[in-house]
C-alpha cells in the first residue's frame, strides 16, 4: 500500500501533469486539423502540464521569486501565452525567432543570480538553447513531412527522462523529479497525439517545452553542478531530430524508419550526457548501507 | 556499475518512494519562547552562565572577532523517521560587541553554506544543492542581532534577523555567556552558546518534508577574540 507521500509524489510527477496536458490534447483533437485552435490547444497543453508538475514539486513561487527556480514556471507561462497569441496571429514566420527569444529569456531568468553578476556565462547557454530551439522549430514543418509528428515528442520525452538521471547523479533529487515530470507532459502530448491521431507538427507547444527544459537544465548546471558537456549534449538532443528532415525520400515505410532515427538521435545525444555523469560515479567505492553510496 | 545502481536506486528511493512519516521528538526547544528554550546540558556551561557579568568586567567591553576554529554552527534534522542527520558549517565569521550596557551589545554572524560538513562528501554535495541550502545561489547564512536584553536563567535574550536561503526571519534565542579568558598570545576571548529550533519551511526549504521533517535543531557556539 503506497504511503500518502508516495501518492503525493506520484500525482505531482505523473498524475496531475498527465491530466492537465491530456485535457489539452483532447481539446486539440476536437479542433479542426491544422487549425489555429488546435495549435493553441497543444501549446496550452504543454504549458499547463509543465507548470502543474513544477508547482506540484517545487511549490508556487513568490513574485519575484527568491530562488531563481521560481522563474521557471513563470517563463513557461509567458512562453505559453506567447505561443497562444502566435497561434492566432498567423505567426508562422515569426514563430521560431519569437519562441527562441522566449527560450533565451527562460535561460536568463533561471540563472539570473549568476548572470546578473557574470553576464558572460549567459551567452553560451542562452544562445545555445535559443539556437537549438530555433533550428528545431524552424525545421518542424519539414520534419513533419518526413516523420510521424509524435516522434518529436517521444524524443523530447527521452531527453527529459535522461536529463533527469543526469540531475539525480549531479546530485539533486528535486531537479531530477522536475526534469522527470517533464517527460510526463511530453508523453501526454506525444503518446496522446499518437492515440488520438493528431499527426501534425506542434512547433508552438515544442517551443514552450523547450523554454521549460532549457530553464531547468541551465538551473541544474548552475546550482546543482551539472557539467557543461552534458548540458551541451542535452541542448543538441533538442535540435538533432531536425536533421532527419534532410534525409531524402518520403515513402510511408521510410516514414517509420525516419521517425525511429529522429527518436534515436535525441536519445543517443541525451544518453551521452548520462554516460558522462555515470563515468563520474563508476570508480567510486560502494557502501550498501550508505544511501549516498559510500 | 554496482555503485551506480546503488546510488540510482537509493537516491530514487529517497526521492520518490522511501519516505515514511516523520515523527519528530517531543522535546522541541522553542527559540521564541524563553520558558521552553534549552540551556546547554553540560555543567561547566551552566556554571558560567552569568551574562550579567558582561557589565562588570568578566566580559571586557569591546569588539571581538569571531574565531572560526573555535566556533560552530551545528544542525540536526530527522532522517526518514529513524535517526538524525548531524552536520555543521566549518566557516563561521563575524563579530560580537560586548558593552557594559547589555542593550548595546550586538552579534553579527556570517556562515558560508559551502562549508557544510556532514562527514560524507556526497551528502555534503547534496546539502549544497538546490534540494537544501543551494550554496551556489545563497552562499551565506547570516544572523544580525536587533535587540539584546537580559533573558531567563541569567542568559541573554538575543533577537535578530536570521537570513538563510534568501529568506530573512526574526528569531529569538536564549544565549548563554559561557565565560571569558586570555590566551597565551594575550588575546582576550569571550564565549557564547545557544540552542534553538527553526522550521526550514520558514526559509523556503521545503524539499521532502515527509522524509526529513520540518524542524531543524541548531546549536551555535561562538568564541570571539580581541587584542
Amino acid at each position: 500500500m503506497p504511503s500518502s507521500f508516495e501518492i503525493k509524489m506520484g500525482l505531482a510527477i505523473v498524475g496531475y501533469p498527465a491530466l492537465v496536458a491530456g485535457l489539452g490534447v483532447l481539446a486539440a483533437r476536437f479542433a479542426k486539423p491544422t487549425s489555429k485552435v488546435r495549435q493553441a490547444a497543444l501549446a496550452a497543453a504543454a504549458a499547463g502540464g509543465l507548470i502543474t508538475s513544477h508547482v506540484g514539486l517545487a511549490n508556487l513561487p513568490k513574485f519575484p521569486p527568491v530562488d531563481s527556480i521560481g522563474w521557471i514556471p513563470i517563463t513557461t507561462a509567458i512562453a505559453g501565452l506567447l505561443a497562444v497569441i502566435l497561434a492566432f496571429v498567423d505567426g508562422k514566420r515569426r514563430l521560431a525567432p519569437v519562441m527562441a527569444i522566449a527560450v533565451a529569456l527562460a535561460v536568463y531568468l533561471a540563472g539570473k543570480p549568476t548572470f546578473a553578476r557574470e553576464l558572460g556565462q549567459f551567452w553560451p547557454l542562452g544562445l545555445g538553447f535559443a539556437a537549438a530551439a530555433g533550428v528545431a522549430l524552424g525545421g518542424a514543418p519539414k520534419l513533419a513531412d518526413k516523420t510521424f509528428a509524435p516522434a518529436v515528442w517521444i524524443g523530447l520525452l527521452l531527453t527529459a527522462a535522461i536529463a533527469a538521471l543526469c540531475a539525480l547523479w549531479a546530485p539533486s533529487a528535486l531537479l531530477a523529479m522536475l526534469l522527470g515530470s517533464m517527460a510526463t507532459t511530453a508523453g501526454a502530448i506525444g503518446i496522446g497525439g499518437l492515440i488520438l491521431r493528431i499527426n501534425e507538427p506542434a512547433p508552438l507547444a515544442q517551443g514552450v517545452f523547450m523554454a521549460h527544459l532549457a530553464g531547468t537544465v541551465v538551473y541544474t548546471h548552475l546550482y546543482a553542478k551539472l557539467p557543461m558537456l552534458p548540458v551541451l549534449l542535452i541542448t543538441a538532443a533538442v535540435a538533432a531530430p531536425t536533421l532527419v528532415a534532410l534525409i531524402p525520400g518520403d515513402s510511408g515505410k521510410q516514414r517509420w524508419l525516419r521517425s525511429g532515427v529522429a527518436v534515436a538521435l535525441a536519445a543517443a545525444l541525451a544518453g551521452g550526457a548520462a554516460l558522462i555523469m555515470h563515468s563520474k560515479l563508476a570508480n567510486e567505492k560502494s557502501d550498501p548501507a550508505n544511501m549516498y553510496g559510500g | 556499475m554496482k555503485n551506480l545502481l546503488v546510488i540510482a536506486l537509493l537516491s530514487t528511493t529517497t526521492a520518490l518512494v522511501g519516505c515514511k512519516k516523520d515523527k519528530a521528538p517531543e522535546n522541541k526547544p522553542a527559540a521564541t519562547d524563553p520558558a521552553k528554550t534549552d540551556k546547554p546540558a553540560d555543567k561547566p556551561a551552566d556554571k558560567t552562565a552569568e551574562p550579567a557579568k558582561a557589565a562588570d568586567g568578566a566580559f571586557p567591553a569591546g569588539k571581538y572577532d569571531i574565531d572560526s576554529s573555535h566556533s560552530v554552527f551545528l544542525f540536526k534534522a530527522r532522517h526518514f523517521g529513524a535517526g538524525y542527520t548531524y552536520g555543521w558549517f566549518k566557516d563561521v565569521s563575524g563579530s560580537v560587541v560586548v558593552d557594559g550596557d547589555v542593550t548595546k551589545q550586538s552579534i553579527d554572524l556570517t556562515i558560508k553554506t559551502d562549508s557544510v560538513d556532514s562527514r560524507d562528501a556526497k551528502r555534503d554535495e547534496h546539502l549544497r544543492s538546490p534540494d537544501f541550502f543551494n550554496a551556489a545561489q545563497f552562499p551565506t547564512i547570516t544572523f544580525k542581532s536587533t535587540k539584546i536584553e537580559a533573558g531567563t536563567g541569567g542568559a541573554l535574550a538575543v533577537t535578530g534577523d536570521l537570513t538563510m536561503h534568501g529568506v530573512t526571519k526574526p528569531v529569538t534565542a536564549q544565549v548563554v555567556a559561557l565565560g571569558s579568558g586570555t590566551d597565551p598570545w594575550k588575546n582576550v576571548r569571550v564565549g557564547y552558546e545557544t540552542k534553538l529550533t527553526i522550521k526550514r519551511s520558514d526559509f523556503d526549504m521545503k524539499f521532502m518534508p515527509d522524509g526529513i521533517g520540518d524542524d531543524v535543531e541548531l546549536t551555535i557556539g561562538i568564541e570571539g577574540a580581541k587584542k
